[in-house]
Formats: structure tokens, sequence, C-alpha cells
């Protein structure tokens, strides 16, 4: 078992003698090891031993006297060298209280406690004199670096980078804010995929900082991507986010799905993305949320009837939460309202002809080829 | 409901239809109901629950167009403007309009010139009929306030005004 795409330690590393080594950045391109280390080292050690005492603990529940002293020490290391190639301390294990059995199960149990926050980018649930030491770790890496803690027999391991910590502080962060999960319309105007990071532009104009668990979404993210707000296509991302005003996201903090809703740059996009903006009570205190499959249904019957007439009809709003699309005349009306759940309203008066069309289709491409007898004349 | 229409309401103490079938019914255009190139919606005389079957409007007698939109904005309500229809036109589509601003069901507190188109004795369709036959007419005589693009009350993205 690996974390984080790691393969075995590699470069010929013996896992009984490395607790923990670095790699990337500094450590490959210079001799020696940047002090910045140290505190990692540090934190790595700190983390060591609570983990330690916690399997004393978890060994002997009944005891009344505490956790002994021996049990830290047992695990207290000695910086004695630095070995080149990538940055390895040898570190120097003085006290034998656990054997090597059990000392190989505390490695085991810190991989498992880093691999939990490198795949879920949160702090695992863990005594806070654990997670105190946790919390540290990666703040001495810059980008481009890893630590990376083998367990005894070399058959997992972690490669602990500085953006697993900074996700992790920030769902920290974020659990004191209340969640909620939801649709939210806006458009992609930023993708960093190395951190799995992107930015949200919302309808209410906040660019959202967002963050995205699952690799596969990256290839979602970039198709929409526009680096022109308003003028990239608008898309309907399912997600959990943090907020301080309900309804409207502070931080996304994970993206399980990426629908296309609207065209960048089609003549109607603009007029339906405002529509897409009004809140409920819009009307004089009524009003509901004009959906997204009305807003979707809209832009998908326009581009059909594009392909008969340049004409554009007036687009509207509805009380009740459609688009309505209408094409006057000077005596006449024709007008659709696209309710979103497949069903399509059509209605047509001419006062001069007295002919009067009062009709429900099931589908765009119905209510497409029924529009074009009227549209065709005009 | 049936598609069949119903008997109109007897008018209550103090009510009055108008019969001057020149007079104009002005209307309010709420800015989500017109576009940026004027166009209005036939949803300008939709109702909504809260009329009851009764459109608010004002009688051109009492107010003019002018006027009628100002005490609207000045109530706290959006406008993109007043649009007008006959009472011929009203008639056309199988209503009537009625003064009520001497009955004791008038809206609290009560517009200078408050009328209404009578709704209550319509079928949906009906409904949909007279949104579209008011629209037409309304649209060809074209807003009768402002005259020109002047209002920038814009399409409100946040909580409207409730009455």
């Amino acid at each position: 078992m690996s974390h984080d795409g790691a393969s075995g330690t590699g470069r010929g590393i013996d896992p009984q003698r490395v607790l923990v080594y670095f790699e990337g950045g500094r450590h490959d391109s210079r001799e020696g090891m940047p002090l910045d280390a140290l505190q990692e080292l540090s934190a790595f050690q700190g983390l060591l031993i609570e983990v330690a005492r916690e399997e004393w603990r978890q060994a002997y529940p009944e005891s009344k006297r505490g956790v002994p002293s021996q049990v830290g020490e047992s695990v207290e290391l000695h910086l004695t060298k630095v070995e080149d190639g990538s940055s390895i301390p040898i570190l120097r294990r003085d006290s034998a209280l656990f054997d090597a059995g059990e000392l190989s199960g505390i490695r085991e149990r810190i991989v498992e406690i880093l691999g939990y926050v490198t795949t879920n980018h949160e702090y695992p649930s863990v005594a806070d004199s654990i997670l105190t030491f946790l919390k540290r770790l990666g703040r001495g890496l810059s980008d481009d670096e890893r630590m990376v803690v083998p367990t005894a027999d070399g058959q997992s391991v972690v490669k602990y980078s500085r953006q697993h910590r900074d996700l992790a502080q920030e769902a920290s962060r974020n659990a004191e804010r209340p969640t909620a999960e939801d649709d939210l319309l806006g458009s992609i105007v930023k993708l960093v995929p190395q951190k799995n990071k992107f930015e949200f532009l919302t309808l209410a104009g906040d660019v959202v900082e967002g963050f995205y668990i699952h690799d596969d979404i990256t290839e979602q993210l970039s198709e929409y991507l526009s680096p022109q707000d308003e003028s990239g296509p608008l898309v309907k991302i399912h997600a959990g986010y943090s907020y301080i005003l309900e309804g409207r996201p502070e931080k996304i903090l994970n993206v399980t799905d990426v629908e296309f809703v609207l065209d960048g740059d089609a003549p109607w996009s603009s007029r339906l993305r405002q529509l897409g903006k009004l809140d409920s009570g819009w009307y004089n205190g009524e009003g509901a949320r004009i959906t997204v499959s009305s807003l979707r249904d809209a832009a998908a019957l326009l581009f059909q009837l594009k392909r008969f007439t340049d004409r554009l009809p007036g687009i509207y709003p509805s009380p009740g939460g459609h688009v309505q699309l209408e094409y006057p005349g000077a005596t006449s009306n024709l007008e659709v309202t696209v309710t979103g759940t497949g069903i399509l309203e059509i209605y047509f008066l001419d006062l001069d002809s007295q002919e009067e069309v009062d009709e429900e289709v099931q589908s765009i491409e119905e209510a497409a080829q029924l529009l074009r007898r009227w549209l065709d004349v005009r | 409901m049936s598609d069949e229409p119903r008997q109109m309401a007897v008018l209550e103490p103090g009510e009055v239809e108008l019969v001057d079938t020149e007079e104009l019914y002005h209307r309010q255009c709420h800015p989500g109901f017109l576009e940026d190139d004027g166009e209005p919606s036939s949803q300008l005389f939709r109702d909504s629950k809260k009329d009851e079957g009764k459109l608010s409007g004002t009688r051109d007698r009492s107010v003019s167009a002018a006027q009628s939109y100002t005490n609207h904005v000045q109530f706290g309500f959006h406008s993109a403007g007043t649009w007008s229809v006959t009472v011929a036109e009203v008639r056309e589509a199988e209503s009537r309009v009625v003064d009520d601003t001497a009955a004791l069901s008038a809206p609290e507190p009560c517009p200078d010139g408050h009328c209404y188109i009578d709704l209550r004795h319509l079928s949906s369709k009906g409904k949909k009929r007279l949104r579209n036959i008011l629209k037409i007419r309304a649209r060809v005589r074209g807003r009768t306030h402002p005259l020109r693009s002047t209002v920038t009350d814009p399409l409100p993205i946040t909580t409207g005004t409730s009455e």
C-alpha cells in the first residue's frame, strides 16, 4: 500500500534504518539538508512520541499510573548524519523499551494517520496531543518538497506535502463555519489542478475559492474554464461549502459534479444569466427563483430555433420560477412557457385572424417544430 | 377549473364600473417583465394570488400615467413604467374595469384613482387570453410613462419589497 502515488521507498533507501526522509526541491538539488527540515524532524519526533504513548495506553488500559516517561524517551531520536541523494536524516534511538515489532506498529500507525490526511484532505479524529504535532508537519516544506515516511517493512509509504497540510488546515478552519450542500450556478474562472483548487464566480458576483477531492473533477472543471468571468459558460456544480451568510458560499469545500447550463456567448446567454440571478421574492415579495432546468431548456430551445429564424424573443422570468419567451407581432403574440419539467406551454393569439392556439408539448424538439409554423412567416 | 367563463361577480357597494370606453386603465410594469429593448411581457397583466382576481391599476380620470408611476414607486414597489389599455380593450378581453376607491374592500392604503380589472369570472385560459389581448393593445400604444427609456429601476436580484 502506498499513499499519494508513492510506490515503495525507492532510491535504495532502507526503511529499517530510515524513519523519515525528504525529497524534491531543495532536498534534491543541494548538499546537506535545509534547516527548515529540522522543524519537520522535530514535529515528527513529537508525533512519534505521542503515538507511542497512545500505543502504550491501548496496551495497558487498566494502568492507573499514567504513561511512564520511558515511553517517550524510548522513541527519542538523535540526528547523527545526513546522507546525500535526498535529505536522509539518520536518526538513532537509544532506548529499547519498544522492541522492533512494537516500533514497527508505531510507524504503521503514523503512516496510517498521514495517509488519512493525504487522502481526505482533513485531519483524522485523533487525540489532541497527536493532533498538535500533526498540524506542525509540512510547515517547513516548500511547494515542491515532500516528507516521505515509510513503514518498517517498506510495504507502505506516505509522501506528505505542504499542500496536504494547507488543505487539512483549511478543512479544520471551515469546520467552525456552518456548511451546506447544494447546486451552485456560476463560472469557473481559475483552475490550479496541482492543488485541486479553483475559483468560482457566482451569479451574485462573488469570486469563491474552491477545492475538490477527486482528481476526475479536474477534467470537468477544465472543460468549462474561462478566464473571462461572465463570458465563460455558465455551469452548475454540486458542492459542499461553508458560509457566513446563508445561501452565499464563502468557500467551496468539495465538488462532486459539474454540469453545463448555458453557453458563454450565445445572444440569449446574458439575459438568461440575469434571470438566474433573481432571488426568491423578486416579484414584489412573491416570485420563485428561476430553476436551472428552465434556464437550460430555454437555451436549448433557442438553439434549436436558431436553425430557421434569426429572430430573438423577449425573455422573461415568470413568478412560478419558469422562463417565458415571447414573440410579439403587430396584432399577435406568441409565447412559450419553459417549465424545465419537460413540458412547454405554447400560446398563440392573432387578433386579426382570431387564430388562437393553446397547447402543451412534451419536448423541446416538438416545441421547436410547432413554433416554426409562426416564426417562418415572420 | 372549467374553460367556460362564469358570470361576473356582483359589484360591492361603492364599486363603480368604468363606462367611458376611451378612458385609460394604467398598469405598472415590473422590471422583470420588460426587456432592455422596451418590449413588455404579457405577464404585465398577470395576477398573483394576493390579487384575489382583481388586477390593480389606476384610472386616467383620477391620475395620469406619470402620477400613477410616481405613486407606485413611492409606495416602495418596483416599476419599469406605466402601460395602459382602454376600457374598450378590457371589454374586448371579456372583462371590465372597476373603480373601488369608495368600497369597503378597497386596499389599505388606497392609491389615488385605484381600480381593478376583474378576473374572478375567468378560467385559466380566459386569463391567458386576456393577458395577451391587453399586451397586444398596450404594446401598440407604447409605454405611457415614461415615453422614452429613462426608467432606471433594475431587475431586482434581491428580495423585492412586499405589499
